[in-house]
């Protein structure tokens, strides 16, 4: 024992006054504290002491940095809000297996909404950019030993099959060729993939709408980078 | 303030520790007088939390006293439960002692 009152660790003080801010009691907990410090150092050691008072300040500074200020205006949307979220947060960590039960069903129930959101999206919001989708038609060919398969058609035969079906069940026939192309420059060190395509209709516009592009009974061209 | 004002179990301990105290009634005090009288030990922050909203409430009154040495120059914060506070107090104990009436062959102990 000394005759000088004893003195509390001085970072550990100066830090719970800075963490106390501007809390209206901040001067007496910071005092309160003080004093019974020096209670505790004469009960115990000033060793066991300063470690009590680090401890109590850690506690009171997390304390007051979560905290709102107590109010007695209740039903305020927002303080509602705040005590449900803590009081959430609160019986999460003491309850961690529940916790993990949430946090599963909430990454499924979000992964199926994600799913679900994106076929209502691709057919509902943002359907296809052309007009009667359910009339359009692409006849192909195909052998009989790749069943199954898309053959290529050659020009006289698509000429032929415009000039019977025409009038028909078919209102316009077009024929298109396609090949992808890989482009590297001299010093580039990504490649691009292309894309080609040319059209034979007159009325190009429903399958130019199909390639999302537009183009006239040309040769037109898309590329996209790979990295 | 108006109309009638709540106090829960924890103010209701609160307004008569600071009452049996008197003019000693500051936090230290106080914390140490609830842990010895009512068994509970409180943390400090949630002590100053509860004695927060009561001055908010209305039901008790701070005042500072003079600096201290042994407190690093900082003066304690006295309490003191107003009018109001001891409305709440008598409310709060007509409440109680209305709902244990004809209870008493259950609580009492035998």
């Amino acid at each position: 024992m000394t005759a000088e009152p004893q003195r509390p660790p001085a970072r550990a003080e100066r830090f719970l006054a800075a963490a106390l801010g501007e809390s209206v009691y901040r001067d007496d907990i910071v005092g309160d504290l003080h004093e019974a410090y020096a209670s505790v150092a004469e009960r115990h050691s000033i060793f066991y002491a300063r470690w009590w008072y680090r401890l109590h300040a850690l506690r009171l500074a997390a304390r007051y940095a979560v905290r709102l200020r107590p109010t007695v205006k209740r039903g305020h949307a927002m303080d509602r809000f705040a005590m449900d979220l803590r009081y959430a947060l609160r019986s999460l960590v003491k309850r961690p297996l529940m916790a993990a039960s949430v946090v599963v069903t909430l990454a499924l129930a979000i992964g199926a909404n994600a799913a679900v959101f994106g076929m209502v999206d691709a057919l509902l919001l943002r359907p296809f950019p052309m007009r009667d989708v359910d009339r359009i038609v692409m006849p192909v060919q195909t052998s009989p030993t790749g069943i199954g398969r898309r053959e290529t058609l050659s020009p006289a035969d698509f000429l032929d099959w415009r000039r019977d079906l025409a009038g028909g069940a078919i209102e316009h026939l077009s024929a298109f060729e396609w090949w992808d192309v890989n482009l590297v420059g001299a010093t580039s060190r990504s490649a691009s993939s292309g894309s080609s395509y040319r059209t034979s209709s007159s009325q190009p516009s429903q399958l130019n709408r199909l390639w999302g592009g537009r183009c006239g009974p040309k040769t037109k061209s898309s590329a996209t980078t790979h990295g | 303030m108006s109309g009638e004002v709540y106090v829960g179990e924890l103010e209701h301990q609160l307004l008569l520790i600071v009452l049996h105290l008197g003019g000693d009634a500051y936090a230290n005090p106080i914390r140490e007088m609830l842990a010895s009288a009512a068994g509970r030990p409180l943390a400090r922050g949630a002590l100053y939390t509860a004695l927060e909203r009561l001055e908010l409430k209305g039901c008790l009154r701070s005042t500072l006293g003079e600096s201290l040495r042994e407190r690093g120059g900082r003066p304690r914060r006295y309490f003191t439960v107003t009018p109001a506070g001891l409305r709440a107090l008598r409310q709060s104990r007509r409440v109680l002692l209305g709902l244990w009436k004809g209870l008493e062959s259950k609580l009492e102990p035998s």
